[in-house]
């Protein structure tokens, strides 16, 4: 079937987290239907925080997401503490800063290897490449396997963190009864971290090979990330909000309702966001539109080589700047172990609340910017709180890009085959983590 | 004080629970390994949970692993929180996943892609406990919280007996 008459219903979208289908219709090359539907339930994480104490809700809310879970907790932290009047030491700020670099290179190892990388590579998954890219495979997984190591050592795992808690850490790195271990513990951390610098430098002779491959589309759209003075932003900042014309506006986190501004689709359970445009994209490309003068040399350097150059308006572009934050977040890590090193580590107790009230946390997670709201009574225990993920708020611009792209495909004569994988490649490209689905065996016994 | 090891050292038995918290028993692998952390009972082996990321268990089959206990809830057609052991040698997987990735775990895929892989394949041993609910709840029905501890203590002997 030709671009002029095709009917694409893909329902539950594979190598993405969570289930969204895309439905397009095309009578006549006019288009009838272009829709991304998000059916996932609604959790009411919200509701579940409500009555609960300062110190359980972390540990709550870090269940919104498996992958992004530390991001959540830290989030989750920071709008306590905001809320708290609870000022952590700088120790706190730089093993957050070091952990929440863990998950980031973890979650894009596993994005852009494993679930985007078959796409570039003609593969319709990861296990035909077994076959075909072992070696690639081989180093993908021990790739994978230090971002897990990285956020357990700092986070006392790397899924739902147990060591980080409201006002610090609850212990010191790895297993460390003192601090003096826990040195030892961060040496071998950065030793890893080295040695898997010249992996990733092979990772990226791969992507070079295929970036060839990546759809050549481009439509402007707003990028909201994180912008900090300290460095690129990512743990901490203010929200930046970057136009295509390259104007910038930053809002304050405690304002962020203005930039979210969220309304209901009825194409979707999940809400959609919108501020200065009809949409706004989060993610790694955003990040990185917002903050490129802020990479690591190391980082920018690999950008160079892969031509990436911001302002990108290409949202397959954003698996790119999802392995140029892998080699950030490995030398950034190297970075903040070092300081970590320098400072010498002390044995310190979690801060306590000095106020009650509204408070307010915003930190990247590998999809984009989060948004965390939290009030106490007098007690400590929560009355109400918000969370905003960085997926919902893309959700729009997927939708957006879908508008333009569909049309350009039937001027282009692209056939459904080809209308329907690039679609897909679209919303993986977006990395969505549209929820947990659930995970259980199904087996049958050999006879 | 008891010697601490590295949080690098290499252990060569673990004990890896899987599932989702947010799907009620299908959280039973992850709270028992939760408990034996909290508790200080993995003394002899590494217990971690995998949740549905099965990638981080891939990395974990290389020579020095001895055995892998995978603690799951498993559509087994037993009861209600009854329970059984198997390896994964002796299963084939009746599950439509639709490839893999951090919440498309299937232990069965990741062990045929170590064995692509070259990888050493060691024993793997899955403890399979049949959910009562599977409801969007973020804990265990009755039936499994009530024998959390069995399911403690029989994982825990069985990942130390090899």
């Amino acid at each position: 079937m030709t671009a002029q008459n095709a009917s694409i219903k893909v329902h539950h979208v594979t190598r993405v987290e969570g289930h969204g289908n895309i439905v397009v219709d095309i009578k006549n090359g006019k288009v009838e239907t272009c829709e991304w539907r998000v059916p996932e339930a609604p959790r009411f994480f919200e509701a579940m925080v409500r009555g609960r104490h300062y110190s359980e809700v972390a540990r709550i809310t870090s269940r919104i997401c498996g992958i992004c879970a530390v991001g959540h907790t830290l989030a989750s932290c920071k709008a306590s503490e905001n809320a708290l009047g609870m000022r952590v030491s700088k120790q706190t700020d730089r093993l957050r800063r070091l952990l929440k670099h863990g998950e980031n290179f973890d979650s894009h190892i596993v994005h852009v290897l494993f679930l985007v990388a078959p796409d570039l590579l003609g593969a319709p998954s990861v296990f035909p490449l077994v076959a075909t890219h072992p070696d690639v495979v081989k180093k993908a997984v021990l790739l994978k396997k230090l971002g897990c190591d990285w956020a357990s050592l700092v986070g006392g795992r790397s899924t739902h963190p147990t060591k980080v808690v409201p006002g610090g850490f609850a212990a010191l790195p790895g297993n460390a009864y003192n601090p003096r271990m826990a040195t030892e513990e961060l040496k071998a951390l950065k030793q890893m971290i080295l040695d898997a610098v010249p992996m990733a430098t092979d990772m990226y002779n791969v992507l070079l090979s295929v970036a060839g491959n990546i759809p050549n589309f481009t439509r402007e759209t707003e990028y909201v990330a994180l912008v900090d003075d300290a460095e690129y932003g990512l743990y901490d900042g203010k929200i930046g909000c970057l136009m295509p014309d390259g104007s910038r506006e930053i809002v304050d986190v405690a304002d962020y309702r203005s930039v979210t501004n969220e309304w209901v689709s009825p194409l979707s359970t999940a809400k959609h966001a919108k501020h200065n445009m009809a949409s706004y994209m989060a993610g790694a490309l955003a990040r990185i539109n917002n903050n490129y003068d802020q990479l690591h040399p190391e980082a920018k350097k690999v950008a160079e080589g892969l031509g990436f150059k911001a302002p990108c308006f290409n949202p397959y572009f954003n698996s790119v700047a999802q392995f140029i934050e892998v080699v950030h977040s490995a030398y950034m890590g190297v970075g903040y172990i070092d300081e970590l090193l320098d400072m010498g580590l002390q044995d310190e107790k979690p801060v306590e609340p000095t106020k009650f009230g509204k408070g307010f946390g915003a930190t990247e997670v590998p999809r984009g910017i989060l948004f965390h709201e939290y009030e106490y009574d007098t007690d400590g225990f929560c009355t109400a709180g918000n969370c905003i993920i960085p997926t919902n708020q893309n959700h729009a611009n997927i939708q957006e890009d879908m508008n333009k792209l569909v049309p350009e495909m039937i001027s282009a004569d692209k056939s459904e085959q080809e209308m329907e994988l690039t679609l897909e490649m679209l919303v993986r490209a977006y990395d969505p983590c549209i929820s947990c689905s659930t995970h259980y065996l199904d087996v049958t016994f050999k006879k | 004080m008891l010697a601490c090891p590295s949080f690098f050292a290499v252990m060569t038995r673990y004990l890896i629970g899987m599932g989702n918290y947010a799907r009620q028993d299908d959280g039973i692998g992850l709270r028992i390994v939760e408990h034996i952390i909290d508790n200080h009972l993995d003394a002899s082996f590494t217990a971690f949970e995998a949740h549905n990321d099965g990638l981080s268990i891939l990395a974990h089959f290389v020579d020095d692993t001895e055995m892998i206990l995978i603690v799951d809830c498993a559509l087994i057609d037993k009861e209600p929180g009854d329970y059984l052991f198997f390896d994964v040698d002796d299963v084939d997987s009746k599950k439509l996943a639709g490839g893999i990735s951090t919440h498309e775990g299937d232990i069965l895929k990741i062990v045929g892609m170590a064995q692509k892989l070259g990888y050493p394949i060691p024993r793997v041993r899955v403890l399979a406990i049949q959910p009562a609910s599977l409801e969007m709840e973020m804990k265990l029905s009755p039936t499994l919280e009530s024998r959390l501890e069995e399911y403690v203590t029989v994982a825990i002997s069985e990942v130390e007996k090899l």
